[in-house]
């Protein structure tokens, strides 16, 4: 079960939102709740602190109040670090990058037509309903890169293989679609790893589903990037192992 | 039986003096490789390593038996031809051989300098093989404790510098170093002719102390006067780019001006076409006249707006001019920079140029799709700022880390020095994450600067 909070400073736009996201439940009959939707900020605080549930939250960011939507955010995400938050904004105040990066905002509503509201409501729902279900049934292992306070995190599966980068002290994250370049050791990122990894080579750690072809002739690994990796002599036998046992 | 005795004598004679001669040949080679191999501002991998160390003996070996002084002639030119061709900044690398192979040339005629005064003459070194071995192996100690301090200050030079020296400069150094070399080996085969004695090994020592100093200060003084007039130049770019912003925020508010006269008449037909209760008449003239310059206001002002953030003049200058450009382009841009933007903890003409190569990528890429879209972000947070840049492309699935090799793009042939660059600024900080990733057909860079 999901708990809904809406939070909008004007009254008209707070009962239009409050209806069509009642709709969308009707209609699909989502697992979830509308439980609260007020003008206030602070009530939303005050109710989130006696529910159990997840929450949902879609937020009004210029909320004419003494916190604004960000900040309100903020403090959601930190009674509920796994919440998820949408929210509700003009064209003019638009800065989704920041959002997303602060509160890992979910989404954005742009105030414009009834039709698009109404539409993008639905969407989001939808979006919520599915990330909740696989939220419960799998949670990845994931790779964390720490960095100061903030942290990046890669799933595992994302994972192809890590590279000591040609800039000392540094390591490259080949993921798919992603690379990343960070300071750190192969020798202390092996121990954050699981099973599926292995050190086939002085400067890589590969993800063993992640290869497409292995040439033990040649001594290199194609991953399924077309990015290929080396193998060294004495790994070869333990990286045959590894893979007989797929 | 004193025939075979004697026989034995002399066979076992030659094999020491075959081992010796042996032993020294390596250990001279290794006395030239050593410091080489600290100096290169690459690092040789193993096998590379063996085969320069068998060239070097080869070399050696050659000079001790055949070819006498002129055979460093053929080292030199050997082993320069061998190194260029390992790594593509040649001209730095034959530059750093031909420094480091000058260095060993000081060190050791300083070093017989002192050894011929306090241990042992150094005319007779040749005859006494301990004496020899022993020569060689303290030079190469003295060698080994010099070489990698002098190597790292070397190295962070040359990453500090390397980027922003043409190749005309670069060409000017080698050329440089090559007369000394020159010089050098004049001197060597003509004392080689002559005979070395003391006096000849201090005038040398001195001569070259003396050319070696002058010309390593001629040098340094060359770098900073070109650093300095590229630094000038520098600033005045960001400050031509600067007036361009200047004009484009007077731009907007004078239409700004013109929107507010506007806004006048608009009330006025307003009030006219509700005195009369014409709501038809007002509807149609609301959805004709009122909504597109409302959208044409929050399109053109919205964005720029927030660049008055960057309080950092010369990052400021390198986003707005590449992001005015790119709204010339008919890109799309938004830009997110919430909150003030000053001190941050890298060089900020590096900085420029690292957000100059992201953002000049993403409106060449940005412009072969439907529609263009560049966003631009700095966020602050308390202990980091992100730089990003995302823009529309077109994926044409090439591996990630090969783009960050040179004349390697997305773009397709004789291009692509770019991301390559960037990566070189990069290799000199290490507080920074720096994140490419392709999400939902965009392709953004993201820089993670710890305070």
């Amino acid at each position: 079960m999901i708990d809904i909070f809406i939070c909008e400073d004007n009254q008209k736009q707070l009962d239009l939102f409050t209806q069509n996201i009642r709709d969308s439940i009707m209609i699909e009959e989502l697992d979830m709740e509308i439980a609260l939707a007020t003008t206030n900020p602070h009530a939303v605080l005050d109710r989130l602190a006696d529910t159990e549930n997840l929450g949902l939250f879609f937020l009004d960011i210029d909320l004419k109040s003494d916190i604004d939507g960000l900040m309100l955010a903020q403090r959601i995400r930190k009674q509920q670090p796994r919440c998820f938050i949408i929210f509700l904004t003009s064209h003019s105040e638009m800065s989704f990058l920041t959002f997303q990066y602060k509160v890992e905002a979910l989404d954005f509503i742009i105030k414009d037509t009834a039709e698009h509201i109404k539409y993008k409501i639905h969407e989001c729902l939808l979006d919520v309903q599915q990330k909740y279900t696989s939220l419960n049934n799998n949670i990845n292992k994931t790779f964390v890169i720490r960095h100061a306070d903030k942290y990046i995190s890669i799933d595992f599966d994302d994972i192809l293989f890590f590279e000591t980068s040609n800039n000392i002290h540094k390591i490259l994250l080949h993921a798919h679609k992603r690379v990343i370049e960070f300071n750190g050791q192969l020798k202390e990122i092996e121990h954050q790893l699981d099973h599926r990894f292995y050190r086939c080579h002085r400067s890589y750690i590969i993800n063993k589903d992640a290869i497409a072809e292995a040439d033990f002739d040649a001594m290199n690994l194609l991953m399924k990037n077309g990015e290929t990796c080396p193998i060294a002599v004495r790994h070869k036998r333990g990286l045959r192992k590894l893979m007989s046992l797929e | 039986m004193t025939v075979q005795a004697t026989e034995n004598r002399i066979g076992k004679v030659i094999v020491v003096t075959i081992f010796y001669h042996l032993s020294i040949y390596i250990l001279t080679a290794f006395s030239y490789f050593l410091p080489i191999c600290c100096f290169l501002p690459f690092k040789l991998k193993w096998k590379e390593k063996v085969f320069f160390f068998f060239l070097l003996f080869l070399n050696v070996f050659l000079m001790g038996n055949y070819l006498g002084h002129l055979g460093v002639i053929l080292l030199i030119v050997s082993s320069c031809l061998y190194i260029s061709l390992l790594d593509k900044s040649y001209l730095l690398n034959i530059c750093v051989f031909i420094a480091a192979y000058l260095f060993c040339v000081v060190i050791e005629n300083i070093f017989s300098l002192l050894w011929d005064t306090f241990i042992f003459p150094v005319s007779a070194l040749t005859k006494s093989y301990p004496y020899y071995t022993m020569y060689i192996i303290l030079f190469i100690v003295i060698e080994a404790l010099i070489c990698p301090p002098l190597a790292k200050l070397l190295h962070k030079l040359i990453n500090k510098f390397h980027i922003r020296i043409s190749k005309r400069y670069l060409i000017l150094i080698v050329t440089n170093l090559a007369v000394c070399l020159f010089i050098f080996l004049f001197n060597v085969i003509i004392g080689g002719y002559i005979g070395y004695n003391r006096k000849i090994i201090i005038f040398d020592c001195i001569l070259f102390g003396f050319y070696f100093l002058i010309s390593i200060i001629l040098i340094i003084n060359i770098v900073k006067a070109h650093m300095i007039k590229l630094e000038m130049d520098m600033r005045q770019e960001s400050y031509d780019r600067l007036q361009d912003y200047t004009n484009q925020v007077e731009h907007m508010y004078s239409s700004l001006r013109s929107f507010k006269h506007d806004y006048q008449n608009i009330m006025l037909t307003m009030s006219g076409y509700i005195e009369a209760e014409d709501m038809e008449g007002l509807k149609g003239y609301f959805e004709k006249e009122i909504m597109p310059l409302n959208q044409q206001l929050s399109k053109s002002s919205a964005n720029l707006n927030q660049l008055m953030n960057i309080k950092i003049t010369e990052i400021k200058s390198i986003v707005s001019a590449k992001l005015l450009y790119a709204a010339e382009l008919n890109i799309n841009i938004s830009i997110e920079v919430m909150e003030e933007i000053s001190d941050i903890s890298m060089d900020t003409v590096d900085l420029a140029r690292l957000l100059g190569i992201f953002l000049d990528n993403a409106i060449e890429a940005a412009l072969e799709t439907e529609a263009p879209t560049i966003h631009f972000a700095i966020i602050h947070s308390e202990t980091e700022y992100l730089f990003m840049v995302a823009n529309t492309f077109i994926d044409r699935e090439i591996p990630f880390a090969t783009l960050k090799q040179p004349s390697v793009s997305t773009k397709g042939g004789n291009r692509g020095i770019g991301l390559y660059n960037a990566n070189e600024i990069l290799s000199q900080y290490q507080n920074i994450i720096w994140d490419t990733e392709i999400k939902n057909s965009c392709f953004i860079q993201r820089l993670h600067i710890t305070k």
